[in-house]
């Protein structure tokens, strides 16, 4: 008995010491309020947004104007579109919040022309046995190879793409076009790039935030060297218009620092910051910009990537049924 | 994994240099539960339970108590938010205890002191965030270890708790808005050997663990020792990303003896 007894004792302190620490030691989930739930999303950003600076946003003075609009009280819609409302002071395509109610975010393209009208392209350039890979619809067009690339999100595999590319092994040049992408996997856009390169090339300096400070980031450039690509050095176009965010961006950054590439069309929508994703402790999602990027050049490609030539699509083309992009492509490719 | 080998390999001839009165190896399995706070990820605690294996040395005289444990478990955690937001986590653990005996007759009560080297990963995958789904963190702790040994009836059965905590502290975790580690975005660094330098030496003051481990040992047969025992092991990270993590493991294992 005693010694079961000692036993007993030693069992027991050691589980309630363990568990008794841990209660002390480990933090509570923060409480679930509107004001609490105002203030994570606020500091959250505070110190982990990317663009404060480069966007001259003062994060401070937004919260005087929206703190002062939480009350404990409020309902959810209302504090829904209170948080979507300081968000989209960001004006950043890449920052938003879902709930149960929807999702508030800023749209990247409003306001812009769109330059680009699906149909024409299904019917004029595609034709009806449209080829298609991973996605990828891709047809021959007087000599020229042309694939429209609509999304990042759906796997492009390099097995995929080189199957295209080896389609269009005896044409004069390819155009790419990737108009209305709003991004997706940047993996994905280095399957294509891999096979356009023919040497190491630096495409990109990333900012990446090292601490909670508006202005603490480090740098990292980023190079692409193929592996095992095509090598393919023919004259290439890529169509572009504020559609284009994201991975999209990315990918037209990193294929303009090729010599034999050219951009036509509009100016990309921007979008580059990675987001990254968070919650609030109602449940509701929230994601921002976390990084920033820069063409070795200088050039932020938040505000979007400008075409080395400006075409929009014309009223006469479109009346019959010819997009002016890809025809204002072909003549720079057959040159 | 070549980091881990290189510890296995640096770490196995310390572990059997000396002469030995008992040594065993053992396997075990059971049930972890976890609580992980990783603000990488999110501001909430992520709660969940899963499976832990473990594969165990174990040394022991009248001189000193030497255990070296390599532990794997896999758990899948959620906030208690009504968002779907769950984590895979995935958590390994090289946990090296070597310590000295303080009395040197054998008694009941056992006590050693000495030091310990704990290696610990804890990988979290999220099944809905994108860009930001995986975390990493792998730390690597050195400091002063306890184990209290209490054998009530002869040397059958016998109780065995461990404690270490960590001084000296060697760390990997994400930065603020990346993956990799502040240390290699500051030299820009984004390969392996980036990462892995990539990380911070603290000490108590930014970085807290307590690792505890009792267990029960029941000799079976001449070769044969059964064992169950109750770990908990927290974590505590203050810098850049906050990171907490409280694991609780229930186990059963067994040893074969090589040496008597």
């Amino acid at each position: 008995m005693k010694k079961s007894g000692i036993i007993y004792i030693f069992l027991s302190w050691l589980l309630i010491t363990s568990v008794s620490c841990e209660r002390i030691l480990m933090s509570e989930d923060p409480e679930n309020t509107p004001v609490n739930n105002f203030e994570i999303l606020w500091n959250t950003l505070d110190k982990k947004y990317s663009f404060f600076i480069t966007k001259a946003v003062d994060w401070d003075s937004i919260y005087q104007v929206y703190r002062p609009r939480i009350l404990e009280d409020m309902q959810d819609t209302l504090l829904f579109q209170t948080l979507g409302g300081m968000l989209l002071e960001l004006k950043d395509g890449h920052t938003e919040i879902t709930s149960p109610f929807g999702r508030i975010n800023f749209n990247y393209a409003e306001g812009f022309k769109t330059n680009f009208a699906a149909h024409i392209i299904t019917i004029t350039y595609l034709g009806p046995s449209e080829n298609k890979r991973d996605g990828i619809l891709y047809s021959i067009i007087d000599s020229v190879g042309y694939m429209y690339i609509g999304n990042f999100t759906n796997e492009i595999t390099d097995d995929g793409i080189r199957h295209i590319l080896n389609h269009f092994a005896d044409t004069r040049g390819i155009i790419i076009d990737v108009r209305n992408n709003a991004g997706g996997n940047d993996r994905y856009c280095g399957v294509i790039a891999n096979h356009f390169f023919d040497q190491k090339r630096m495409v990109e300096i990333n900012h990446f935030k090292t601490g909670p400070g508006h202005d603490d980031f480090g740098t990292i450039d980023h190079f692409i060297e193929p592996k095992n690509g095509l090598g393919i050095v023919k004259p290439t176009v890529i169509l572009t218009n504020r559609g284009c965010y994201s991975a999209c961006n990315t990918f037209v950054c990193w294929m303009s620092a090729l010599p034999h590439v050219s951009i036509v069309g509009d100016t990309t929508g921007g979008g580059g910051g990675r987001p990254h994703f968070s919650e609030l402790p109602n449940g509701w999602i929230y994601r921002y910009s976390a990084t920033k990027s820069y063409r070795p050049d200088g050039l932020n490609i938040d505000e979007g990537i400008p075409p080395d030539h400006y075409v929009t699509l014309t009223k006469q083309d479109s009346a019959n049924w010819k997009d002016t992009l890809i025809k204002y492509a072909l003549e720079l490719i057959n040159q | 994994m070549r980091a881990i080998l290189f510890i296995c390999m640096a770490v196995f001839p310390l572990h059997t240099w000396s002469q030995t009165d008992t040594m065993m190896v053992g396997v075990g399995t059971g049930w972890n539960a976890n609580t992980v706070l990783d603000e990488y990820l999110s501001p909430m605690h992520y709660r969940g339970n899963g499976f832990m294996f473990q594969v165990c040395l174990h040394e022991q005289n009248d001189r000193f108590y030497d255990q070296l444990a390599f532990i794997y478990q896999k758990s899948k955690i959620s906030p208690d938010t009504d968002n779907n937001s769950a984590s895979h986590l995935y958590r390994g653990n090289i946990d090296w205890i070597r310590a000295y005996r303080l009395k040197t007759k054998p008694e009941k009560w056992s006590i050693f002191m000495g030091f310990h080297f704990l290696t610990s990963y804890n990988g979290t995958k999220h099944t809905i965030w994108k860009n930001n789904n995986y975390s990493h963190s792998l730390v690597f702790n050195l400091g002063p270890s306890l184990v209290i040994n209490y054998a009530p009836w002869e040397k059958d059965i016998h109780f065995t708790w461990e404690l270490a905590v960590p001084i000296l502290n060697y760390i990997i975790r994400p930065s603020q808005g990346s993956i990799l580690p502040d240390g290699s975005i500051k030299r820009s660094r984004q390969d392996v050997r980036g990462f892995a330098t990539g990380g911070r030496i603290t000490s108590l003051h930014e970085y807290q663990r307590i690792y505890s481990n009792l267990f029960l040992s029941y000799r079976i047969s001449t070769r044969f020792d059964a064992r169950t025992g109750y770990q908990w092991d927290f974590q505590n990270y203050t810098v850049n990303n906050p990171y907490q993590s409280a694991n609780h493991l229930l186990y059963v294992a067994i040893y074969y003896r090589f040496k008597k």
